[in-house]
């Protein structure tokens, strides 16, 4: 066929975009984190059109999803838009100030607070709630309670067998470890409390062979199919299709039960804040909103979700 | 053949046996979608009735939303779609040029669209700075269907006879009146196939929408600008399998028979039209 | 005349953007690679290629990350050559039933079903696999514990892979001349004997290209093996692989990419992951291409 000029010309753009891709990467000195949505000018949030976009935690996405409804019911000039994604992407959210509002299951690290910083967005703290992470079983599972310890050899892959905790007669011996995804705030709550014994041994990580799932009801959900199963869950997802187990603290103390008392006055191990970030002081209808949901009326429905209201 | 080997087995018997057997494997890969199908409905059919479809508690949001990307996917795809279906069986010869885009055209085809939706996001949502929205979505969606639809054109292209074309062009025709006069309205009915095809894979597709395009919950989820982010079924279904804290079980089911209702058929539509085409004569 | 120029010059555009239409796919083709390959390539300024496709350890938020892909190479592998262990003789038996033996209306009616098999979306497949078919095997079997585990994915993929299969299989045997077929049969050939002796060995190179090209789909499938594997980055290790949770790399990139702040080393790998799909796929899809075509020159 004749060649076309056009042709030629075309794929000869195609492999300049192409060299231009490629020498867009970050030579090697330059610092590790290559973040292009930093390059540019922070996107504005859409907070003065009447839109509030909160993004971030799954654990967080009930809680935030009735709010916005019922906020927007009532204040039908705010459109709220609620997304998961997992608590590091809420606290980047903000760090880029491309959210109104990042919802986190953890606080914020010093490393996201340089990284703030850096990028002239200050990151102010609301926690507004509480949650605790409950272990739980298969209904059949006659285990009770688990230490501390227990559940971190479990996790970290050093006890493999019920009989080695102390559960005997178990149809099949085998410990099967649920745990969440590793970008959700659950898993590095988890991570840290259980696991690392409240951040004692740094260095202990789960176990590979532990089944990653992307959300609570998954796990509940795989913990309900499996008899010799083991995971761990937020106290708003409990239901009689699991049993939950209760924790003795690190030292050998009385086991204490997953329940709403103990997480708010803080003896069960596994209790964590809930928190929304915002970029400085929430103004305008962000700040109506967060008043709102700390309020007496907002905290309710925390506590309809399963969650501890804050008072 | 081994013909001179004296046969253990009657020949004949052997024949029953295996063709018993492929009987089987026939009624055996027909189940899956049968068996979906109706599993689906029995489980989900006592609450599928019109105010599902239509409540913004129901599935009303997630319709819409699949709606609008499947629609931006199309009109993005299709001019782009057409055309190269157009070169390629028509302006193209036999050379080298032809066989790499040919070679290219299957290798998007074979893409995993999970890659695509890495590429959705790498282009689309962070260096282009639309976000995670409808365009995205719907860009991300259209290279995924790029190639079905470059492939139901040509052979749309290519069922009109040759001499159609010789007759226009004796007439005085130039080529791209004779594509347009006479070619294309004979090929329309075979694009439309192809479109509805695609419009049905990028209906059903979840792992390209999923860092691009689809949010869990939004107040406003009827997008006024092609940047706003959308609900979209397969995604929701995705999330209210897995994430959704209290549902009604037969909620995800019927949530589920929609959707593969919707795509199914779509398909059968396809399928209806093409098994009509197949059988015109010229 | 004025109206006849703006024909002329309107013909020219359109030609044109239809040139550009019939190029784009080359374009697009080396744009996704080279973006991909942008976003993976930093990866490697901290890491080692054999590190990283070696490293049996994918922990990647743990301390400074762990990003060793062989657990998740050798899962989706194990995912992967189970369906094709399925859906292989499935497709092809349905394939030479379709071709050869069906009566013309049951053909009719299975043809559009099998290929209406691809339209079902790959999250329906996750979901039953996940609520149905996963509990009920975890039920009714002692040796697989949990009902998520790398045959369970296989299983769903082998239906998933099976119209590309049956079609390219098909095709494959309508290209067999019926020269073949008949003086097969006039030699006395049952026509079970004509099909396994003279239809399939002439089919051959066809077997072997809908072989690879189920191999490109079932490698690259991510909703439903992301739904029912388990998503345990462990090595697998023997035939006990099959019946227990594995991690494939779709699933890695789609469980982890949503929630992966962007431009850490993090995102990067699984761009990384994503670069190896591509390539895979590429490759697949190229060699099948080439055996097609050349089994077709040979016949013609």
């Amino acid at each position: 066929m004749k060649k076309h000029p056009l042709t030629i010309g075309l794929l000869a753009v195609t492999c300049m975009v192409a060299a231009v891709a490629l020498a867009g990467c970050p030579p090697q000195e330059q610092q590790a984190v290559n973040d292009f949505s930093i390059d540019h000018e922070p996107m504005p949030t859409d907070a003065d059109d009447g839109t509030i976009e909160i993004i971030g935690s799954t654990t967080l996405l009930p809680i935030s999803t009735v709010w916005a409804e019922t906020y927007h019911a009532a204040n039908p000039h705010v459109q709220l838009n609620v997304s998961g994604g997992g608590s590091g992407n809420g606290i980047k959210a903000v760090i880029d100030n491309t959210t109104d509002i990042g919802q986190s299951s953890r606080p914020i690290t010093s490393n996201e607070i340089d990284l703030a910083r850096a990028n002239n967005v200050e990151a102010i703290e609301h926690i507004v709630g509480h949650d605790g992470i409950a272990p739980i079983v298969h209904p059949d599972n006659p285990v009770v309670s688990l230490s501390v310890e227990q559940l971190s050899d479990i996790y970290a892959g050093e006890v493999t067998l019920w009989s080695e905790v102390g559960v005997p007669g178990m149809s099949n011996d085998r410990i099967v470890v649920f745990a969440r995804d590793s970008a959700s705030g659950t898993y590095e709550s988890w991570k840290e409390l259980i696991i690392q014994m409240d951040g004692t041994d740094k260095d202990r990580d789960y176990s590979p062979a532990s089944l990653k799932k992307g959300s609570n009801r998954d796990v509940r959900q795989s913990v309900a199919d499996t008899p010799s199963g083991i995971g761990y869950i937020g106290l708003g997802y409990i239901d009689d299709s699991i049993s939950t187990v209760a924790v003795s603290p690190a030292g050998g103390r009385d086991p204490v039960e997953a329940t709403v008392e103990n997480v708010r006055n803080g003896s069960f191990p596994a209790s964590r804040a809930m928190y929304y970030y915002t970029n400085g002081e929430p103004t305008g209808i962000v700040a109506g909103f967060i008043e709102w949901a700390l309020g007496s009326e907002g905290q309710a429905l925390v506590a309809e979700q399963g969650f501890v209201p804050l008072q | 053949m081994n013909v001179r080997r004296p046969h253990l087995i009657d020949p004949r018997i052997s024949q029953r046996v295996a063709f018993t057997g492929f009987w089987l494997v026939a009624l055996f890969v027909t189940l899956p979608l049968v068996g979906i199908v109706l599993y689906m409905l029995y489980r989900g059919g006592s609450v599928i009735n019109w105010q599902l479809l239509t409540s913004m508690d129901g599935l009303y949001p997630a319709i819409v939303g699949t709606t609008y990307l499947v629609s931006l996917t199309a009109l993005i795809a299709a001019p782009v779609g057409i055309g190269a279906a157009i070169y390629l069986s028509e302006y193209a010869g036999r050379g080298k040029l032809v066989r790499m885009i040919r070679l290219a055209i299957i290798n998007l085809a074979g893409v995993p669209s999970v890659v695509y939706g890495l590429f959705g996001l790498a282009l689309f949502v962070i260096i282009l700075d639309w976000g995670r929205c409808l365009m995205s979505g719907a860009a991300t969606l259209a290279l995924l269907v790029l190639p079905l639809i470059i492939a139901a054109s040509e052979e749309a292209l290519r069922q009109v006879p040759r001499g159609l074309r010789e007759g226009s062009l004796a007439l005085g025709a130039s080529k791209w009146q004779t594509i347009r006069r006479v070619v294309l309205p004979n090929a329309l009915a075979g694009m439309i196939t192809g479109m509805i095809l695609s419009v049905a894979r990028a209906a059903g597709e979840t792992a390209p929408i999923l860092f691009t395009a689809a949010f869990y919950s939004l107040s406003n989820p009827f997008p006024r600008t092609v940047f706003d982010p959308i609900i979209a079924m397969p995604f929701q279904l995705y999330v209210t399998a897995t994430e959704e804290p209290h549902v009604d079980p037969a909620f995800t089911w019927a949530m589920a028979f929609v959707l593969v209702a919707l795509v199914l058929g779509l398909n059968l539509v396809a399928t209806f039209i093409r098994s009509r085409l197949r059988r015109r004569r010229w | 005349m004025l109206s006849k120029r703006i024909t002329r010059v309107s013909e020219w555009i359109i030609e044109r953007f239809i040139q550009i239409a019939g190029i784009l796919g080359i374009v697009l083709v080396l744009v996704i690679f080279f973006f991909l390959l942008r976003n993976a390539l930093p990866m490697f300024h901290e890491r080692t290629i054999a590190e990283v496709l070696t490293g049996t350890r994918w922990s990647p938020t743990h301390g400074e990350g762990h990003f060793g892909m062989a657990p998740l190479i050798l899962g989706s592998l194990y995912v992967t050559a189970g369906a094709l262990a399925l859906s292989i003789p499935l497709g092809l038996a349905t394939a030479i039933f379709i071709a050869e033996i069906a009566p013309r209306r049951v053909r009719e009616i299975l043809k559009p079903m099998v290929e209406m098999l691809a339209a079902i979306p790959s999250v329906v497949f996750g979901f039953i696999g996940m609520t149905i078919v996963g509990p009920w095997i975890a039920a009714n079997f002692d040796a697989i514990q949990v009902g998520q585990f790398a045959a369970l994915g296989s299983l769903m993929l082998c239906f998933m892979a099976l119209p590309t299969i049956v079609s390219i299989c098909e095709d494959a045997f309508h290209n067999v001349p019926r020269e073949i077929f008949n003086s097969s049969l006039a030699l006395g050939a049952t026509r079970w004997q004509t099909i396994r002796g003279a239809v399939i060995p002439a089919a051959r190179s066809g077997v072997i290209a809908a072989f690879l090209l189920g191999l490109g789909r079932a490698i690259g499938e991510t909703m439903t093996v992301l739904m029912v594997t388990g998503n345990a980055q462990v090595m697998p290790e023997g035939l006990e692989g099959f019946i227990r949770p594995v991690r494939t790399m779709t699933a890695t990139i789609a469980a982890e990419m949503g929630e992966t702040p962007h431009g850490s080393l993090h995102f990067h790998s699984l761009f990384t992951i994503g670069l190896i799909l591509f390539v895979i796929t590429f490759s697949v899809n190229t060699i099948a291409d080439i055996i097609i075509r050349r089994s077709e020159k040979d016949i013609a």
